[in-house]
């Protein structure tokens, strides 16, 4: 047992036991807008989450709501799917790290999937391709 | 058209918001309906840009334009519009109500000015004055039906006034009173303003600082609970903030009534519920005297202008302190010297009567003595006698006159003023002084005019008067004359001794009669005086109830003004005397003429009686003294023993000394003309005197009298009175001691030939008695060796030998002592080390003889050659040093070659051409240096400097400069900053430097060049139409330590602007004015507009320095080149949801519509993106945006009005926040940031790929 361990299991039962009032679970279209909108969408094995547009400062909210709801359950496997997203800036970024974050806290994991070069290179550039999994292809996304 | 278009679309806001009134609700109706009159009113009062409301109808339904919602209305808008004017004034409507119905009454209009009126209109009752004037306004059939109101508030002016006049009468203030009734004056003025104070407290520290006093209230009786008497600094909750005050800080107190409950009003109906605290500062102390608690008038808020108010109070307050300590201060000082002068007087009239006594009875057997006829005194015994009995009178009269003047002070002194025929009584005094100015060789002029009436004075007092001021006039002259006169004048007698004499300085003039003063330096006949004289008549002429006065001028005389008044009104009628006897003033003047007699005749007594049992060559002595009975009793003393001269003062003792040189000098410190130590000093001075001993004889006691006698030289000091055993020891031991001198001074000084001349040969001589064993050398020998003849002693010279000498040189030594012979010199040379650690190198030439005894010598000399060595051998080493300082000047040349930049540059619009030469050979290479490097963002930075010093050394610095530069130069600091920063770095270099530098930033964009100029030659610009400007220092060279707050100048550069940086040595010549020089450079600027630009630095050498630089020259020689392709938005960012998206989309079809690909337009974007995003988290609004395609680059520069640097953070992997930037650092080719004051810029640059552009 690391010295962290206790300290996760702390934040674990933390976000375990926080009451789940903002957002009822498993609620398809979380919020819809001109700029973004996050979709998600849970199978057996995992919830694949969808931004659609672009992602920014100015409404980087709603995705990490959208994700943070998704690791409020232990274990949760989520894939987030950045086919569909047109820009992302470092707030966007910022997200992805949290989420990954929360991942780790739960027992979950995070899966990015992106095939879009240009988002790839945002990542290459930041050095984040190291920190994230990121495929270009998912099961669960092509299932769609 | 319709009302509303009409109307209220002209009505401004008030206009706008009279339309959104509901007038279905109001009795008015629809405004459609309204009738004209009631329009056009309305219209005036919309279009009016004075104050004005009105009401209408049967409701007085309120109306007001936009002037009276600013000045009056305040909260009440909009509530107001559209109401019944008794429920918007409902507060005041007992005052105006009556008003108003008047005038719809009787259609008068009413005026009111500076009326009081409480408003509620801004969240409390608030005291208002208005002038205002209430004017009935008619229907369209002429019925009144309701009022317009015209409105000035004059609230700030009345309440302005009010507190000026307060200010103003706590100004006017008493003086004389104490701290304590100047504090209830000034609170008494306090009370007179109820309504800006309603009650005022002044409290005041103790001296320890640990409690406070209440000194004065206004409104509130001392005592109250707000008003304790006494507040403790270790109170734990003090009514008032006493610690802070004591501080110096001003506090504001609230919630006074919460707190305190029932409270005195002042001028008003409710209590004051706030008060400010402001401490009373004393102006060269940091501890406040005290502080005011000023308490705030409930109707009005405590605004600056209050506090500005309370602390003018305050300052005026601690003034009065001031002023009553300051006050205080003074009348304690003056009781404190009356009682000291008290004392003094006291002391005096003591002293004066004990000495009575004894002085009596000294007179009184001496003048028995001489008088006794049955057993008279030989003549010998008469003269002693008869000296004792002079100076006893003379001492007698002194007293007298002391103790006269302590009566006459201390008012114990009773006269009696009888009438008298003052002209007569005051020619028979002055009579009395003929026979001494006539042995004086002065005229005595005696004009007393007969008076019309006899004059009332104290005939004893009187004669006094005159006889001092004609004594005194004797005293002073020493040709001409002296005339005393008197006459009647303006019902006053006028008695005037003036005298042709040597004048009183003007500035001792104020204290002329004061007690005990005695003019410093005055030439007189005598330096007898107690400085009592004048003081007297002073004295005893008020007692007359007259007046003294004096008019002197140096060098031409002095005149006394004695007035008194005629009859008796003015004196106690109880001494008021009748006519009687005139006192025979024989007896009184005779102490006083018969001094006189003694200045007057100073002749020295040539009789004096010669003993001839004194011996043939008994040493010679001189005795100076003024006073004929002292030089003639020291003379005395001496005779029998040696052969005396004497002299009257120090002139006439430098006569007698040059006629014949005497051997010793006995004299009086305190003399006329020339006293002792001027003697001494005049004796010192010259050659042939310097050497006569001189005892100096003084009536100064004390150690320091001593002691200021030995230091100005005396060889002794005898202090009066000394008995005449202890003067002729004296005069024996000290010839005694001068004999033994000069003896021994002759012997050193033939010493001393031989010895000088063994010193500047460098030449020490030795013997050594080869029987004995013994060494003895001459001084000098014993100098060069370091060594004394204890030490050969000691040690033995052969051991010494064997220390000394380099043992290489040791064996060459004891064989040419070895072989020394008696019909030649041997000689060698050796190396010794001397016992302080010098090597030095002699030469020992050697004989051999015999001495006086018969015995062996060993004679020689040793000569140090070292420096004649040295000579050689630096002739040798010059020529090694000057190869090694061409070595030098290479390297450094090398040095300085490869710090400078490259020659080629790159530069976005800015062709730039550079220059370094060093100086020509001879000189060393200096530490000037050039830089060019781009700064990022279109910007290019341009750097001369110039480190003072040369070599290597100078170079290195310049080394360490340039990189300093380039450092801060890449933090995007202004030039200013630049030049501080570099002042800070140049301060920390080891040991001195000073570093004069210019710091140059142009920016290809805004086509700008800001700069600062360290103590540099100004930089000279040519501007295409061919005027020059020159950038003059802003800043003191680095190093200075003077650089701070450095400014940033700016100017526009347009295409074809030349700017030249260069260093002194392109300008400077020996001899010749430096603007001279820069004057030459601009010339020559100009006379190559059409140059090109590579060859100028060259051309400017050349034309400038024909001969070659002597000094170091770096150049560097810009030009703007035209202006290329390029083309700039600007976007401002509008505060809204979407001012990021949209922005972006901006961004990209912008950047589209450039055709760049689109690699470099999503780069660009996303970079565009982070810095607005950040500058709209972290900085300030308003955000602008700017992008600038120059051809070559793109350029991003977000602008905002904060002044944080932002700061890349190294985001770790786990962190949210933090990456805009790294992105930035990683999208664009460089990235930076400047701060100017209240804004700063943000930029990044991508440069164009041939393919992007």
């Amino acid at each position: 047992m690391t010295v962290a361990e206790p300290l996760v299991d702390a934040a674990r039962q933390l976000i375990l036991s926080a009451p789940r009032l903002v957002w009822p679970a498993r609620r398809r279209f979380l919020r819809m807008d001109m700029e973004l909108r996050v979709e998600a969408r849970s199978s057996d094995e995992c919830v694949v989450v969808t931004p659609v547009g672009d992602v920014d400062l100015s409404n980087v909210a709603r995705l990490r709501e959208a994700l943070h709801e998704q690791y409020l359950r232990p274990g949760a496997d989520v894939v987030v799917d950045l086919d569909h997203v047109t820009f992302i800036d470092s707030a966007g970024l910022g997200v992805l790290i949290g989420a990954r974050r929360r991942a780790y806290v739960v027992h979950g994991s995070l899966t990015l999937v992106c095939s879009q070069s240009r988002i790839l290179r945002i990542f290459e550039i930041t050095r984040l391709d190291r920190v994230f999994d990121v495929v270009s292809k998912h099961p669960a996304v092509e299932a769609r | 058209m319709s009302f509303a278009t009409d109307v209220w679309l002209k009505g401004g806001d008030a206009g706008r918001d009279l339309a959104a009134v509901d007038w279905d609700q109001t009795p008015l109706g629809d405004p459609e309906t309204w009738p004209a009159s009631l329009r056009s009113a309305i219209r005036i009062l919309l279009t009016s840009k004075f104050s004005m409301w009105m009401a209408w109808g049967p409701e007085l339904t309120f109306f007001c334009n936009d002037a009276y919602r600013r000045d009056t209305l305040a909260n009440k808008y909009p509530w107001a519009l559209g109401r019944p004017a008794s429920e918007v004034w409902a507060e005041i409507w007992p005052d105006i109500g009556p008003r108003i119905d008047h005038v719809l009454r009787t259609g008068e209009a009413t005026w009111d000015e500076n009326l009081l009126l409480f408003l509620e209109r801004s969240g409390y009752v608030e005291e208002t004055y208005h002038t205002f004037s209430y004017s009935p306004l008619a229907d369209d059939d002429g019925d009144i039906v309701g009022m317009l109101c015209v409105v000035k508030e004059d609230t700030a002016q009345v309440i302005a006034k009010r507190r000026m006049g307060t200010l103003r009468d706590l100004g006017a203030r008493p003086s004389g009173l104490d701290e304590a009734e100047a504090i209830r004056a000034a609170c008494q003025r306090l009370a007179g303003d109820p309504q800006s104070l309603p009650f005022t407290l002044v409290y005041v520290y103790d001296h320890l600082g640990r409690q406070a006093h209440l000194a004065g209230t206004s409104g509130i009786e001392p005592g109250h609970r707000l008003a304790p008497i006494v507040i403790g600094l270790d109170e734990p909750r003090p009514v008032w903030p006493v610690t802070s005050a004591l501080a110096g800080e001003t506090t504001l107190a609230d919630g006074l009534r919460e707190r305190f409950g029932d409270l005195p009003t002042g001028a008003w109906q409710d209590p004051p519920d706030q008060a400010f605290i402001v401490p009373l500062r004393q102006p060269t102390q940091t501890l406040p005297y005290g502080f005011l608690v000023a308490t705030i008038n409930p109707y009005r808020k405590g605004d600056d202008a209050f506090e500005g108010f309370v602390s003018l109070l305050a300052a005026q307050l601690a003034a009065i302190i001031t002023d009553a300590r300051a006050f205080e201060f003074e009348r304690q000082r003056a009781e404190t010297l009356a009682q000291i002068d008290q004392a003094k007087t006291d002391f005096f009239t003591n002293v004066s009567h004990e000495f009575r006594t004894p002085l009596t009875l000294l007179l009184g057997p001496t003048e028995e003595l001489l008088e006794n006829a049955a057993d008279p005194v030989t003549n010998g015994q008469r003269a002693r006698l008869e000296v004792i009995q002079r100076n006893a009178l003379r001492m007698l009269k002194l007293v007298n006159n002391l103790l006269d003047f302590s009566r006459l002070e201390s008012g114990a002194a009773v006269a009696r003023f009888d009438p008298v025929d003052l002209a007569r009584y005051t020619a028979e005094l002055a009579s009395m002084f003929e026979s001494a100015a006539a042995r004086a060789g002065l005229a005595l002029t005696i004009d007393c005019q007969p008076l019309p009436s006899p004059v009332y004075v104290d005939q004893e007092h009187w004669a006094k008067v005159v006889l001092n001021l004609v004594s005194n006039a004797l005293k002073f002259t020493f040709s001409g004359g002296i005339a005393v006169r008197m006459r009647a004048d303006e019902g006053q007698v006028l008695l005037t001794v003036s005298d042709s004499g040597t004048g009183i300085p003007a500035h001792e003039l104020p204290r002329l009669f004061e007690r005990f003063h005695r003019v410093r330096g005055a030439a007189g006949r005598t330096n007898e005086g107690s400085g009592v004289g004048l003081a007297l008549v002073a004295q005893i002429t008020r007692m007359h109830g007259g007046t003294v006065d004096v008019e002197s001028n140096p060098g031409v005389g002095t005149t006394f003004f004695v007035r008194v008044p005629f009859g008796h009104a003015h004196l106690p009628s109880e001494q008021v005397g009748a006519p009687g006897e005139l006192v025979d003033p024989s007896q009184q003047a005779q102490s006083f003429v018969s001094e006189a007699m003694r200045w007057v005749d100073r002749v020295p007594d040539p009789s004096s009686p010669v003993d001839d049992l004194r011996p043939a060559d008994a040493p010679k002595v001189l005795v100076v003294d003024d006073n004929d009975d002292m030089r003639e009793y020291t003379a005395g003393l001496l005779r029998p023993t040696y052969d005396v001269t004497t002299a009257v003062d120090g002139i006439d003792a430098l006569a007698k000394v040059a006629e014949s040189t005497p051997d010793l000098i006995v004299t009086d410190v305190m003399m006329p003309y020339l006293d002792g130590f001027g003697l001494l000093a005049r004796l010192h001075s010259e050659p042939a005197t310097t050497g006569i001993p001189v005892i100096m004889l003084s009536a100064r006691a004390g150690e320091d009298g001593v002691v200021e006698g030995l230091e100005a030289g005396a060889d002794d000091y005898l202090i009066k009175p000394f008995s005449a055993r202890e003067l002729l020891a004296r005069v024996a031991v000290n010839l005694e001691l001068d004999r033994v001198r000069r003896v021994r001074t002759t012997l050193e000084r033939s010493q001393d030939l031989l010895d000088q001349a063994q010193r500047l040969a460098k030449v020490g001589s030795w013997e050594i008695d080869l029987q004995r064993d013994q060494l003895r050398g001459s001084p000098e020998f014993y100098r060069i060796l370091e060594i004394t003849q204890e030490l050969v002693e000691q040690h033995g010279f052969r051991d010494l030998l064997g220390e000394l000498v380099h043992p290489d040189d040791l064996d060459g030594v004891i064989r040419v002592l070895d072989q020394a012979r008696s019909d030649a010199v041997t000689r060698g040379v050796a190396r010794i080390r001397t016992p302080s650690g010098q090597e030095k190198v002699l030469e020992t030439r050697v004989e051999t003889g015999t001495d006086e005894d018969g015995h062996d010598m060993l004679r020689g000399s040793v000569q140090d050659v070292t420096e004649q060595r040295r000579l050689e051998k630096s002739l040798a080493e010059s020529l090694a040093k000057e190869e090694a300082a061409a070595r030098e000047h290479a390297i450094a040349e090398y040095l300085q070659r490869s710090l400078l930049p490259e020659r080629n540059y790159d530069l976005e619009r800015l062709q730039v051409a550079t220059y370094y030469r060093a100086g020509v050979e001879g000189t060393e290479v200096g530490g000037d240096w050039y830089d060019v490097f781009e700064l990022g963002g279109g910007r290019v930075a341009l750097v001369v400097g110039d480190v003072m010093g040369r070599g290597v050394r100078a170079a290195s610095v310049m080394g360490q400069m340039r990189s300093a530069v380039r450092t801060l130069g890449k933090l995007d600091l202004s030039p200013g900053e630049v030049v501080e920063q570099l002042d800070a770095f140049v301060a920390d270099l080891e040991g001195y430097q000073m570093v004069t530098c210019v710091y140059a930033v142009f920016d290809s964009i805004e086509q700008t060049m800001a700069y600062a100029n360290a103590g540099h030659v100004p930089p000279i610009v040519r501007l295409p139409r061919g005027d020059t400007v020159w950038l003059h220092a802003t800043a003191p060279p680095l190093g200075a330590g003077a650089t701070a707050g450095v400014t940033t100048r700016q100017l526009p550069l347009e295409p074809d602007t030349r700017v030249v940086f260069y260093t002194d040595g392109l300008v400077e010549e020996r001899g010749q004015d430096l603007d001279a020089g820069i004057r030459a450079l601009e010339q020559e600027l100009l006379a190559r507009a059409d140059s090109p630009i590579e060859s100028i630095p060259e051309q400017l050498v050349r034309s400038l320095r024909p001969g070659g630089p002597d000094d170091d020259v770096a150049l560097l020689v810009s030009q703007v080149s035209g202006a290329p392709f390029h083309a700039a938005v600007s976007h401002r960012l509008m505060p809204g949801r979407n001012a990021i998206a949209d922005t972006r989309r901006l961004v990209v079809d912008q950047l589209r519509a450039w055709g760049l690909d689109e690699v470099t337009v999503e780069d660009v974007a996303l970079t565009t993106h982070e810095l607005v995003a950040n500058a709209l988290v972290h900085g300030d609004p308003p955000v602008d945006l700017r992008l600038v395609h120059t051809g070559s680059q793109l350029l991003v520069e977000v602008h905002d009005r904060s002044t944080d640097r932002p700061r890349r953070r190294n985001a770790d992997t786990g962190e949210e926040r933090g990456r805009g930037l790294h992105v930035v650092a990683s999208l664009a080719t460089d990235w930076g940031a400047r701060v100017g004051s209240g804004h700063k810029t943000v930029w990044a640059s991508h440069v164009l790929t041939p393919m992007g552009r």
